[in-house]
């Protein structure tokens, strides 16, 4: 569904549209308006322009009819109905404004006020308090009641959580804090307390918010009319003058929000009810978690230095690229083109990737480029484009709202993919049944009024095993969509797929032992899926970071085809990205073997397009993956690095691996906000800047191409498109670009799934889902409609090889890795937060059988050992985990999550089996070797930052 | 390039492979696969190991991949 976006629709309707192709046609006070059937008698005179006093009522929410202000008089009907709860019916005439009305208004207005501080003027709400609007509106002059009655303004303020407080004082008990938190969130956290006087807000499950069952959404904040529930940033700072549309840098939900500001200061970001993927929703990141940006280790100068045990040396911007210019240009001319290279970034801009990603190709002349979804997603696009002919999902995120059964394999979207996971537990609440294929029981399998079905526990590395039990299952019981097959796919790939998913060893019988699930189970999972309704899968990394990532994809993408589950809304194959830009980085040509736009470099039509544009001439080869970058440095033929916004040595497998192989390297050039774990490798720092800091676009999972927008100047001085133009500049590459709407023009003009992709429109729309070009205008919320984008569908053989990474009775447990709500990827922006509240350190989650039968118990430290390597975590005994499986995050550096992990990889596209290590685990009392050796290194790096020499004007020294 | 690891993977790759019951074209599958993802580096160093040491380690779809490549320009 493609709807167009109106910025001048931000104004607060009373309650929810209503999708009808009934109209209504009413008069409101003389004026006559038709409105979809089941809209509320408040929403249609709010769309008259006309103004009924409300306090409980909101759009975002169902009406509640509990504040008595918004009574009006209807002709034919008794007495005084609330407008909100109160449908349209045709030919209905209201009254909205009669003495009576206004009457009864103001009585109402006065019993509120008598309970209510009249500290109006130095409230925090002051400004844009809906209870003091609605008192003008009413015209209150008296309170005949008195303020001395019995009132709750002695009830003290909860500040537990870091980010708003709750004061009962000002509470009005409206509850839509409450709905907020069960409708727009799901988390049912929230309740009233006590009945009558005695009734309050309170969260469930601890002593305050924080202890709470809360997970910090804010959404209540959002939805309070008064200042009970407010962000500490606004009692701080005061109230906002000023907004500015832009998107969210954690998540692929990639929610639009209003950053409201005051001056260059952010006061606080409300998430956008505009936004095309969240609606006006949004978690506790993106909401809250900003405060990085202006964090005191932000680095805002650049650095070189010789040798990595040099101090820093402080120098301009031009000295900077310069220098790292002349290196990798000493180092091609040393040890030939092929030596260095460039790893784009996920977390930036579409343009800032592809601009790193042409320097590379064009400027360093080979197609040594990388980017971060190698370690994510990387076999999704693979395993996309063999079976459906694109590297990317297939549905918006409401598409969602037309499923009737949703299966989520190896993704914990309540934690990882907040906003998207509110929305599905909506469907859920609707009647749509769950089945989750994943090793832990994730917060979806037993969510508030939102049960898994089917709750598949496989043991990891079994996912393929799984994908062909339930393939055998289809074929085998005749639940194939044979019309769909015969009409959309190849004939003889798809019989070639039968007939193998047909064989014993694939059934369930066969493989549910493997997997550890009972095969009744999948039977029923995969009858489930096939007979259910529109079905539409949501995967993760759960399902890609394996030795077998790429043809797990393929076996997904195999079962949508083979029951038709794709092409329309409500179906679907459904990759969850990782981080905010992941589709975008991939979409903008960073793999070694694609230029934008999927296009495989050796396709000389394509690259000879290119080459006219850029005015090169390219490698008709692959370049090399980061994996391969890594063993090239170790064997002393790849020697320089360009790394923008990745932090490779926290964030890839085999952490001694990675920093030996960066330390092998002769200049690193890390661009980043923060000295991250790989820039205390580096030997020259470009300071990076935050989204706040710079104008672009970012993709999210659902294709949707969203403006960033610069709310402040950069604090290093330069966007990071700005950063790659003086390094393309310095190396001899002319780049003149002067905004990165320029850069988009470029994009569009070589890419077809782009071409009618321009700022201008984007502005226009709101955002845009690629592919978006003459044949689709407006973009394309759903894809493979009609057919396939390569034509006909083509099912791809998926032989389960079990991984090389086994338990035997030196490593007898597996671990797997994981996100946390409240903290991000290597935890660079969500450390230096006030998120630490709820994650302050990794901990290693461990079955009390396994807990018990190794003597240890909840908080104990527990050194986990793997063939990689070794590190010491404390334990949390949770039946969370199955026997025999481990599971922790990777936020904490020290935490050396990686240091274990090894550099098994995916067949296809080389990204890391992060899902499956083999290790043991037993009590220990000291750090272990690794961290020691790592906290020895980072002071000294810190150290080596601290004492950091200012340029005062005077030429760098570090000369070779 | 450590050859050991060039070797795990291309026997990754022939393992996927191995599934197809054309030989043909599971040779092919692999073959095809290397010079979409390789870089010619990597490829000539795994053809240059396999002509020294005649492919001991190889998975058999992957020595026939290599061989008959044409790579050794």
């Amino acid at each position: 569904m493609i709807t167009l976006f109106d910025p001048k629709t931000d104004i607060d309707l009373g309650t929810p549209a209503r999708d009808s192709d009934v109209q209504v046609t009413l008069n409101i006070d003389g004026r006559s308006i038709s409105v979809p059937e089941g809209t509320s008698v408040m929403r249609a005179a709010a769309m008259l322009g006309t103004t009924i006093p409300k306090l409980c009522a909101t759009d975002s929410l169902e009406a509640f009819g509990s504040c008595r202000m918004c009574l009006v008089e209807i002709d034919g009907m008794r007495g005084y109905p609330a407008s909100c709860t109160t449908p349209v019916t045709e030919g209905m005439t209201v009254h909205t404004q009669t003495p009576k009305l206004a009457t009864l208004r103001r009585n109402v207005m006065e019993l509120y006020i008598s309970d209510h501080p009249l500290d109006c003027l130095t409230c925090s709400a002051n400004g844009n308090c809906e209870l003091q609007t609605v008192a003008g509106q009413v015209g209150l002059r008296e309170v005949r009641y008195g303020y001395e009655g019995e009132n709750h303004l002695e009830d003290v303020k909860d500040t537990s959580n870091p980010y708003f407080d709750y004061d009962p004082s000002k509470c009005i008990v409206c509850n839509r804090c409450v709905r907020a938190c069960e409708e727009t969130q799901g988390t049912f956290a929230l309740t009233i307390t006590g009945r009558g006087f005695e009734s309050r807000v309170a969260a469930a499950g601890g002593e305050n918010f924080l202890d709470s069952e809360c997970v910090s959404c804010g959404a209540c904040v959002q939805a309070c009319p008064t200042a009970t529930l407010m962000e500490k940033s606004v009692v701080e700072m005061g109230q906002p003058e000023r907004s500015v549309i832009t998107t969210c840098a954690y998540c692929g939900v990639g929610c639009s929000f209003r950053a409201e500001m005051k001056g260059d200061q952010l006061v606080r970001m409300v998430p956008d009810k505009n936004g095309q993927a969240n609606h006006g929703h949004s978690c506790v990141k993106g909401r809250f978690a900003w405060g990085y940006a202006t964090h005191p280790d932000r680095i805002t100068k650049p650095m070189i230095r010789q040798h990595i045990n040099d101090p820093w040396q402080e120098v301009s911007w031009d000295e900077a690229v310069t220098y790292a210019a002349s290196e990798f240009r000493r180092l091609q001319q040393k040890y030939g083109r092929d030596s260095i290279g460039g790893i784009t970034s996920s977390r930036c801009t579409n343009e800032e990737t592809y601009l790193v990603q042409k320097l590379v190709r064009a400027a360093f002349g080979n197609n040594n480029v990388d980017t971060c979804a190698r370690v994510c997603h990387s076999p999704t696009g693979y395993g996309l484009k063999q079976t459906l002919g694109e590297s990317a999902g297939t549905q918006s995120f409401d598409s969602v709202m037309q499923a009737d059964v949703i299966l989520v394999m190896g993704a914990n979207p309540s934690d990882a993919h907040p906003v998207f996971a509110s929305q599905l537990k909506r469907r859920l609440r609707e009647g749509a049944r769950l089945i989750v294929i994943d090793p832990r029981r994730i917060d979806l399998v037993d969510s508030v009024h939102a049960r898994a079905e089917l709750h598949l526990a496989l043991r990891p590395g079994t996912n393929v095993a799984m994908l062909n039990a339930l393939a055998h299952t289809i074929v085998t019981e005749g639940l194939l969509n044979q019309p769909f097959i015969d009409a959309r796919c190849e004939g003889n790939d798809f019989a070639r797929w039968s007939e193998f998913v047909s064989r014993a060893e694939n059934s369930p019988e066969a493989l549910g032992p493997v997997c550890g699930v009972e095969p009744a189970d999948i039977r029923a999972a995969a009858r489930l899926y096939a007979t259910g309704g529109n079905a539409a899968i949501y995967y993760g990394l759960g399902v890609t970071e394996h030795s077998q990532g790429s043809t797990a994809v393929m076996g997904i993408a195999n079962l949508a085809m083979a029951t038709g589950n794709i092409g329309r809304e409500g179906v679907g194959v459904n990759p969850l990205r990782g981080q905010n830009n992941v589709q975008g980085s991939c979409d903008m040509g960073s793999f070694p073997h694609e230029l934008p736009g999927y296009r495989h470099i050796s396709n000389e039509v394509v690259r000879t397009q290119f080459e006219q544009a850029w005015n090169v001439t390219l490698q008709p080869d692959p370049g090399l993956r980061i994996p391969n970058m890594f063993e090239s440095a170790l064997a002393g033929s790849f020697k320089g690095l360009y790394c923008q916004g990745e932090d490779i040595a926290q964030s890839d497998p085999n952490t001694q691996h990675v920093t030996a192989a960066l330390s092998a390297m002769e200049c690193v050039v890390v661009q980043d906000i923060f000295l991250n774990e790989t820039a205390k490798f580096a030997h020259v720092f470009l300071p990076g800047a935050s989204f706040l800091e710079k104008d672009g676009t970012f993709t999210n999972a659902e294709r949707r191409i969203s403006r960033v927008r610069k709310v402040m100047d950069p604090l290093g001085g330069k966007a990071d498109w700005e950063g790659t133009v003086a390094l393309a500049n310095a190396l001899g590459y002319p780049m003149n670009y002067n905004h990165p709407s320029e850069i988009m023009d470029e994009i569009a003009s070589l890419t077809p799934t782009f071409t009618n992709v321009s700022y201008a429109e984007l502005d226009r729309h709101g955002s845009l889902q690629w592919p978006c070009n003459a044949a689709a205008p407006d973009g394309t919320p759903t894809m493979h409609i009609d057919e396939f984008v390569r034509g006909k569908g083509r099912f791809m053989l998926t032989g389960y090889v079990p991984t090389e990474e086994k338990v035997n009775n030196r490593y007898p447990l597996l671990l797997t890795t994981g996100r946390i709500l409240s903290q991000y990827n290597v935890g660079a922006q969500t450390r230096r937060t006030e998120n630490v509240a709820w994650h302050d350190e990794d901990r290693l989650e461990i079955h009390p059988t396994d807990a018990e039968s190794r003597g240890i118990n909840e908080g104990d430290w527990v050194g986990i050992g793997s063939r990689a390597g070794q590190t010491v975590l404390r334990a949390r005994v949770t039946e969370r985990v199955a026997p025999g499986v481990v599971y922790t995050t990777f936020h904490f550096p020290e935490s050396g999550a990686n240091v274990i992990t090894t550099d098994n990889s995916d067949w296809a596209t080389n990204c890391p089996e992060y899902k499956v290590t083999a290790v043991e685990v037993s009590r220990v009392y000291h750090p272990s070797e690794w961290q020691k050796r790592y906290q020895a290194f980072s002071d000294e790096q810190d150290r080596l930052l601290k004492d950091r020499r200012q340029a005062r004007g005077a030429k760098a020294e570090v000369r070779r | 390039m450590s050859t050991e690891n060039l070797i795990k993977m291309v026997n990754q790759i022939a393992q996927y492979f191995a599934t197809e019951p054309d030989q043909k074209q599971a040779v092919l599958g692999v073959r095809n696969h290397l010079q979409m993802y390789w870089t010619p580096g990597m490829r000539k160093e795994l053809l240059a190991w396999q002509t020294e040491h005649h492919g001991a380690d190889l998975h058999p779809l992957a020595q026939e991949a290599v061989s008959g490549a044409g790579w050794e320009a």
